[in-house]
C-alpha cells in the first residue's frame, strides 16, 4: 500500500514495515528449515517429535492473534479510531488461521503418539473452544450489519475472549496435571540440541504471523477505501 | 514420518495459500500501486 497524508500512524506503519519484513521472514524460514533437519531424533518418539517445533509456535501464533483482536478492541473503544477496529478484524482472522493450523498438527501429533486423533482432555477441549469463540468473531465480522454497533459489539467480544488464553494456557496445571497433553515448555526442559530449532520455530512463526497480520490489516484498508469509492459513485 | 510431513505440509500449504490469497487481493485493490 502507498504512503498518503490521508493515512493513520498504524496505516503508514504497515505499509513501511512489511516489505522488509517479508524478507527477514524469508530468510528466518530458511534457518528454520535447516534447524529442524538437523535437530536430534527423539529416543522415546522418534521422528514424529520434530512436530514440536511446529505446533507450539503455531499455538502462541493464535494467542497473539486473540490478545491483538483484543488489544484492537479495546483501543477502538477508547479512541473510538476505526482502523483500530480494521486491525483487531484483522488479526482474529490470522489467529483463527493459526489456531486452525494448531488443531490440525495437534491432533497429527497425538494419533502418531496416543494412537487417536483426539481426547477430550482439558487442554484440547478448552482449545476447541477458543477456536469455535474467534469463529464465531468471524463470522460476526463478516454477517453483521457493519458499522460502528457492529465494532462496538466485536470489540467487547474480543476483549472477553482473551479471559480464555490463560485459562488454555495453565488449565493443565489448574487439573494438576492429570491431562494426557504434555506439560507446557519450561526453560530447560527440552533435550540436547532441540533448543535451537523450538526457538526458531517461535521466531519465524512470530514473524509469519505479524508479516500475515500487516497485510491482512492493508487488505482490510483497502477493501473501506474501495467501498467508500463506490458509495461516493466512483472508480 | 508421514504423520511429520502431514504436519509440517499442511501448515506450508496452508499458511502459502492464505498469504497468496491476500497478495492477490491486495494487488487487485491498488495496494503498492
Amino acid at each position: 500500500m502507498s504512503s498518503d497524508a490521508s493515512q493513520t500512524g498504524l496505516e503508514r506503519f504497515a505499509a513501511r514495515t512489511r516489505r522488509p519484513l517479508g524478507w527477514v521472514l524469508l530468510a528466518l524460514l530458511a534457518v528454520y528449515a535447516w534447524a529442524v533437519v538437523r535437530a536430534p531424533i527423539d529416543a522415546v518418539q522418534g521422528v514424529i517429535q520434530k512436530i514440536l517445533y511446529v505446533h507450539p509456535p503455531l499455538a502462541y501464533g493464535a494467542y497473539l492473534g486473540f490478545v491483538f483482536t483484543g488489544i484492537g478492541g479495546a483501543i477502538y473503544l477508547w479512541r473510538e479510531r476505526e482502523d483500530w477496529d480494521r486491525f483487531a478484524r484483522a488479526a482474529a482472522e490470522v489467529g483463527i488461521v493459526f489456531c486452525t493450523l494448531m488443531m490440525i498438527t495437534g491432533p497429527i501429533w497425538a494419533k502418531g503418539t496416543w494412537g487417536k486423533w483426539w481426547s477430550w482432555d482439558p487442554r484440547l477441549t478448552v482449545t476447541l473452544l477458543l477456536w469455535f469463540i474467534y469463529l464465531a468473531y468471524a463470522v460476526l465480522r463478516s454477517f453483521g450489519e457493519g458499522g460502528a454497533r457492529t465494532a462496538r459489539f466485536a470489540a467487547v467480544y474480543g476483549i472477553v475472549g482473551v479471559l480464555l488464553i490463560p485459562l488454555n494456557y495453565y488449565v493443565i496445571e489448574i487439573f494438576d496435571n492429570r491431562s494426557i497433553h504434555p506439560d507446557n515448555i519450561e526453560r530447560g526442559s527440552l533435550g540436547d540440541g532441540m533448543g535451537l530449532p523450538f526457538r526458531m520455530g517461535q521466531v519465524a512463526m512470530f514473524t509469519a504471523f505479524a508479516w500475515l497480520l500487516l497485510l491482512r490489516f492493508e487488505v482490510e484498508t483497502l477493501r473501506g477505501r474501495t467501498a467508500q469509492a463506490i458509495d461516493r459513485g466512483g472508480p | 514420518m508421514s504423520y511429520l510431513i502431514a504436519s509440517y505440509g499442511i501448515t506450508a500449504i496452508v499458511l502459502l495459500g492464505y498469504a497468496w490469497s491476500l497478495l492477490s487481493e491486495h494487488r487487485r485493490l491498488g495496494g503498492d500501486g
